[in-house]
């Protein structure tokens, strides 16, 4: 974890970088519209259907809720006990540069979350940067607290399951 | 000029009881289709592509045939606010892609044909042809994000999303229909017999192509 630390830095630019040039765009205009750089993961998840438009696909799809990202990338990047291949494989490819390890990290939350690649990778190219900018092991920190908070408590008088 | 038959398909998701139809793509390259990003939901797990079951659009299509012949397909580029999605089919290739054209390139009035698959939330996989004219060119918000759209006076249903807008004047896909004008307070109120009853009208919203031509142009 030590050496991930070391390596999860860098600027916005240096994240995104690897993104198409539509996705490069599309963060700019949210910029510009006001979206802080600590809200465009939540954002882009939370882009539902335009304003007065019943969608006309045959069937409404699962949505990926912030929170469960965030659980996912939780694990992947702080949890010892999940995806230890995977951070190795992750540590390798951020030495080759941030492009490949955002492609990386997103197809292996790609595995657990109803999501393609395609789409997890702006979403994950910002969060890493958010994870940066706070540095990983305030990061994880704040994700575990966030988690035990979000936990439901046991009620007094109800009996566990046997 | 490929039958419309052979360029626009519809999209399927693999599930226990068969192939679930998610809606309508249309070809943009050899082994490329375009469609909403809500028909995937940007998820390409079990995703795939219909074959075409005709060779041309006036052959009678049977009804009572539910055989189907599926195709992988993964997500290429997907974009949750401008609605518009590219799919990679592996181990297929398609007569060619459509000219990708803008809702810059058409005005109230104009004519278009489009094509998708109606009703196909009820299983209904009939590749349909509507003809009709533009009836404006409006902004759509998503989030912060506006986009291009043009208001299509013709009806359409479930299934439709995804489906190309063909200028009757250029010749090009302009747009790709999304769904149907909802009133903010209305929407998902009342359901009848599983149908929005205020979708029913005929007022379509359609995005811009150039968004997908934007993907498509890195």
């Amino acid at each position: 974890m030590a050496e991930l630390a070391n390596l999860i830095e860098g600027s916005m630019a240096e994240w995104t970088v690897g993104l198409p040039g539509y996705q490069q765009r599309l963060m700019a205009e949210l910029s510009l519209q006001g979206v802080k750089p600590e809200d465009l993961a939540r954002v882009w998840l939370e882009a539902g259907s335009n304003v007065e438009t019943a969608p006309f696909g045959g069937q409404s799809g699962a949505r990926i809720f912030y929170s469960k990202f965030l659980d996912e990338l939780h694990d992947f990047l702080c949890v010892a006990e999940r995806y230890q291949s995977e951070r190795a494989e992750l540590a390798s490819a951020l030495n080759n540069g941030k492009p490949g390890a955002v492609a990386l990290t997103a197809t292996v939350l790609a595995n657990t979350l109803p999501a393609s690649t395609a789409y997890l990778q702006p979403v994950v190219a910002v969060a890493m940067f958010t994870v940066a900018t706070m540095g990983l092991n305030a990061w994880c920190k704040m994700q575990t607290e966030r988690r035990a908070k979000e936990q439901p408590s046991p009620q007094i008088g109800v009996q566990p399951p046997q | 000029m490929p039958d419309p038959t052979q360029l626009v398909v519809a999209l399927g998701r693999i599930s226990p009881s068969g192939v679930d139809i998610l809606g309508t793509a249309f070809a943009v390259g050899p082994n490329s289709l375009a469609t909403a990003h809500h028909v995937t939901n940007g998820d390409d797990r079990d995703l795939v592509a219909i074959a075409p079951r005709h060779t041309a659009i006036d052959e009678y299509q049977d009804t009572s045939d539910a055989s189907v012949r599926p195709v992988q397909a993964a997500i290429r580029h997907s974009d949750p606010f401008r609605d518009v999605c590219v799919v990679d089919l592996k181990d297929a290739r398609l007569p060619g892609g459509v000219a990708l054209g803008s809702t810059d390139d058409v005005r109230p009035g104009d004519e278009f044909v489009s094509f998708g698959f109606p009703h196909a939330d009820t299983g209904r996989l009939v590749l349909t042809q509507q003809r009709s004219t533009i009836g404006a060119r409006i902004l759509l918000p998503n989030g912060p994000v506006k986009s291009k759209h043009l208001v299509l006076n013709i009806q359409t249903r479930p299934g439709q999303s995804g489906g190309p807008v063909v200028s009757m004047r250029t010749g090009s896909v302009v747009a790709i229909v999304v769904g149907g004008y909802v009133p903010r307070y209305a929407a998902g109120q009342i359901m009848l017999g599983g149908v929005d009853p205020t979708t029913l009208h005929q007022t379509t919203h359609a995005v811009s192509a150039e968004y997908v031509r934007e993907m498509l142009n890195g």
